[in-house]
């Protein structure tokens, strides 16, 4: 445990040496602040659009981080070769992969802090001031969070055995079919074969439903809106459950492939 | 010293695919769970981003026809779904903008100058209640298509039946009526609601006509139902003035409907048209259709009534 | 008893991109090191010693064979504890400095504080780069990365260093600097596994060595007795000459040369070396060295793979 701790460590410490990071955290603060302006577009929605824009910035730089970042864990070491020095090292190949995956979500967290921050200071210019809504916030941005932890373990698992651009071509890819699976299973309901059928339900279980880290929008935010809901808290623990399953099924697998590796 | 190596690597291999396995059904429950919430998030704040035309076709970025497909299935499924309809505090706010979108993008889209007007027109809760933005709409239409029809014949529709405006109608149509590709009963159309603007029998032929010429399953069951109306509407006004008669010769109401049409003359249906009798009150004499009726009854303005009893006196 | 057991060890590796065919690169090669000994695991580039040394840290899977380090099967964690490595051209964390490295490395160990920072800072000066310790990596020098390397492989007091062509890029400073520290490893009692193709190092420092080509074990054993059976005659020198000498010398011996006011004489066999050394001592002249003349490692090692 104390390995895994010390790799997630020097990995934290080698993103926030990385430039890329700074730049797209940059990009996501200039979108939540841009949201100050496009909400004062619509008359009387501004709180609803900063905090639909800010989700909507937090979870796309979230995920483009988490992608950038992915698919360089395993590969930059094995492509610099510092992956001979450390696995000769008493570090079993588990801990490697473990290390470097928590490694990276500290980086998100301390990533999607910043923007969770930039985004209650929006609200806070914008002349919020019911607290409902900035605490509010926080669960909704836990979910993005956890939606990030699992595009995080899906770029590591493609980065164990593909190239880096290739990486992020399918991790995006099942970011984006990871939002449409419901289609898969209609689309196999509408089907007259069973085959059919049944494949398109195997797929859709396999795939990761991110759909399902969106639940929690604006409108479990702001109590004074007509179409308020309150969050279920049995939805957050749900889907927190949901993602650690899948990020323990990812991992292992990934570690499954790490483990039969030759470095050549 | 036999490979010890390889026996614990595939161990830990066999662990790693166990938790593969049965994470993967583990999730499945869960994933269920979740989605039943996703259908479940409340009602729809009824919000458009972007409801500039103008902007929208630069960012369309040259496939203006396709988002002009997308935005039009979008306004069908705004307009067609109901049960989040009902759940938004103002039921088609964003109905016109999405029409005018749609249309801006893909001018060339009649259906949706056609059904368009319709669901604007509409009274609530059928359609949008807004016949001023359907006329909005179908100027639109006819500024880049002067050659169709079909639009200005919509046009005079809306005046007619929504605004009861029976003169531009009646102008609309008579415009109609002298273009060489539009049908023969367009004139008479014109001249009619010219000279008896809010008769009964106009009203019926423009609904016939709509039930007949469109495609759309929505407008025809609408029109189905118009028609349908005007047939109760016009059975009621016929018992009710029948009744009035009887009061006035023998100081009371008849026992029955049957015994009010025994002596009579001109064939009175006391069943509705899909077959319920028709409720009726001897005490008050009120008649009305059956609550178990299977006509969807929208209300038929009373001005058809006045033109209909006068003609019924004759 | 031996601490490095390689048996029968066989390695294939699947080539091409369609149809994988497999390409040896290491042919059944059995070999036993010692406790405290300087291995010397010799050979031309793509003999096959690298994939042996990472066969050994478990970084490849063999395709057959068996290998075991202090009794261990090589995958032993409790095992990696006591050994340390080295790899060819080795890269580390551009973004790190020397000291954080060793610290990460050190942790990894379980080496706690404030044991771990005092153990860093020695560590850097023996290496000779303390006055770089907090300059990011990716500022270094070749032979300042390789002494990195070198910091981070014994950080564990390891008993078995292994190390992979450990003097190449180095600058003759650099390598005197490595075989400082390789000599000190053994007198504290450190086995030495190393491999090289730069042959005066190895024959400097090398107790045994083994000889890889194309995969195939050529040779293991003392270097000595690999070269002695070749001797190839023996060189005098002498001195307080004349040319009366020269000019008899020259009568048994064809390769004389003078130099200054030293004369070599090399002497192919027994039977020319009896008439020159009878003359050496009737004549009282000055008998500075005899030395057995055996091919160099270099020649040896060209003349093995001409065959």
């Amino acid at each position: 445990m104390t390995r895994i701790l010390v790799i997630a460590k020097n990995t934290f410490r080698e993103n926030v040496r990385d430039k890329v990071l700074y730049n797209l955290i940059l990009f996501a603060l200039i979108m939540i602040f841009t949201s100050l302006i496009i909400g004062q577009l619509s008359l009387g929605n501004e709180v609803k659009i900063i905090l639909d824009l800010g989700l909507a910035s937090i979870s796309i730089f979230g995920m483009l981080i988490a992608i950038f970042l992915g698919i360089g864990l395993v590969y930059k070491e094995l492509d610099k070769r510092t992956i001979y020095v450390l696995l000769a090292k008493p570090v079993r190949r588990h801990e490697f992969i473990l290390g470097k995956y928590l490694g990276l979500l500290y980086t998100l967290l301390v990533n999607v802090a910043v923007m969770t921050v930039g985004l209650e200071l929006a609200l806070l210019y914008q002349g919020e001031t019911a607290w409902s809504v900035f605490l509010n916030l926080l669960p909704a941005v836990f979910m993005i969070y956890l939606s990030l932890a699992l595009v995080t373990a899906l770029a590591l698992l493609f980065s164990t055995f593909s190239t880096p651009a290739l990486s992020a071509l399918f991790t995006f890819f099942l970011w984006i079919i990871g939002h449409f699976g419901r289609d898969l299973l209609y689309f196999g309901e509408l089907s007259k074969s069973v085959f059919v059928n049944w494949i398109c339900a195997g797929i859709y279980y396999v795939i990761p439903n991110l759909s399902i880290f969106k639940i929690m929008g604006s409108r479990h935010i702001i109590q004074s809106l007509s179409f308020y809901r309150p969050m279920d808290p049995s939805v957050v623990a749900a889907a927190f459950f949901y993602c650690l399953l899948y990020c323990a099924v990812i991992l292992s697998l990934s570690i499954a492939i790490f483990l039969r590796r030759d470095f050549k | 010293m036999k490979a010890a190596r390889t026996k614990t690597g595939s161990r830990q291999t066999m662990y790693c695919l166990g938790i593969v396995l049965i994470g993967t059904l583990l999730t499945i429950p869960l994933q269920n769970l979740l989605i039943a919430h996703l259908n479940d998030t409340g009602p729809d704040p009824d919000l458009l981003y972007l409801n500039s035309p103008k902007i929208l076709k630069k960012m369309a970025l040259g496939y203006d026809s396709l988002l002009a497909d997308i935005y039009w299935l979008r306004t069908i499924q705004y307009f067609g779904d109901r049960k989040e309809a009902e759940k938004r505090t103002v039921r088609f706010k964003n109905l016109y903008t999405l029409l005018d979108i749609t249309t801006t993008l893909d001018p060339d889209l009649i259906d949706a100058y056609q059904a368009g007007c319709i669901f604007l027109a509409e009274d609530e809760p059928v359609g949008a209640g807004l016949p001023g933005e359907a006329l909005k709409l179908l100027d639109k239409g006819i500024e880049v298509h002067p050659e169709e029809w079909r639009l200005r014949y919509d046009k005079g529709f809306i005046y007619y039946w929504f605004l009861s405006d029976f003169k531009s109608a009646g102008d609309v149509w008579l415009e109609v009526s002298r273009r060489p590709e539009a049908p023969e009963e367009m004139g008479p159309l014109a001249a009619m609601a010219l000279s008896q603007g809010g008769a009964m029998n106009v009203a019926r032929s423009l609904w016939k006509r709509q039930y007949d010429e469109s495609t759309r399953k929505g407008i025809r069951e609408n029109a189905r139902n118009r028609l349908l109306s005007l047939q109760v509407a016009e059975d009621l006004w016929t018992l009710e003035y029948l009744l009035g008669v009887y009061r006035l010769e023998n100081e009371k109401y008849p026992g029955s409907l049957e015994a009010l049409l025994s002596g009579e003359s001109r064939k009175v249906m006391t069943v509705d048209p899909l077959g319920t009798p028709y409720d009726y009150d001897p005490e008050t004499g009120a008649v009305k259709l059956n609550p178990q009726t299977k006509v969807h009854y929208v209300a038929v303005p009373m001005r058809y009534k006045e033109d209909f009893l006068t003609t019924l006196a004759d | 008893m031996p601490v490095i057991e390689i048996e029968n060890l066989t390695k294939d590796f699947l080539v091409g991109f369609w149809k994988k065919r497999p390409v040896r690169a290491l042919d059944n090669v059995s070999l036993q090191v010692e406790q405290g000994e300087i291995f010397g695991f010799l050979g031309p580039n793509g003999a096959g010693k690298s994939t042996t040394l990472k066969i050994l840290m478990h970084l490849l899977h063999p395709t057959s064979g068996a290998t075991r380090i202090l009794g261990d099967p090589v995958d032993s964690v409790g095992m990696r504890r006591r050994i340390g490595f080295l790899p060819e051209n080795p890269y580390f964390y551009d973004y790190l400095t020397p000291e954080e490295l060793l610290t990460y490395i050190g942790r990894l160990f379980g080496i706690r504080q404030p044991v771990l920072s005092q153990k860093v800072r020695t560590l850097l000066e023996t290496v000779g780069l303390a006055d770089a310790r907090s300059v990011q990596l990716r500022k270094f020098s070749k032979g300042m990365v390789q002494r990195i390397g070198i910091a981070q492989a014994i950080i564990n007091d390891p008993e078995i260093v292994f190390l992979d062509e450990p003097m190449s890029g180095l600058d003759p400073l650099g390598r005197m600097e490595v075989r400082r520290i390789i000599t000190a490893l053994k007198a504290a009692g450190v086995t030495v596994f190393f491999s090289s193709h730069i042959l005066p190092d190895v024959e400097a420092l090398c107790d045994r060595v083994a000889i890889l080509n194309k995969g195939k074990l050529q040779e293991v054993g003392v270097l000595e007795d690999i070269l002695k059976v070749r001797i190839e005659g023996h060189e005098v020198i002498l001195a307080g000459w004349s040319d009366e000498t020269l000019k008899t010398i020259r009568r048994s011996c064809e390769e004389v040369r003078t130099m200054g006011d030293r004369l070599h004489v090399r002497i192919g066999s027994r039977e020319q070396m009896e008439p020159v050394l009878k003359y050496v001592f009737e004549e009282r002249l000055e008998l500075i060295s005899m030395n057995p003349i055996r091919p160099s490692l270099e020649e040896y090692f060209f003349q093995e793979l001409k065959r």
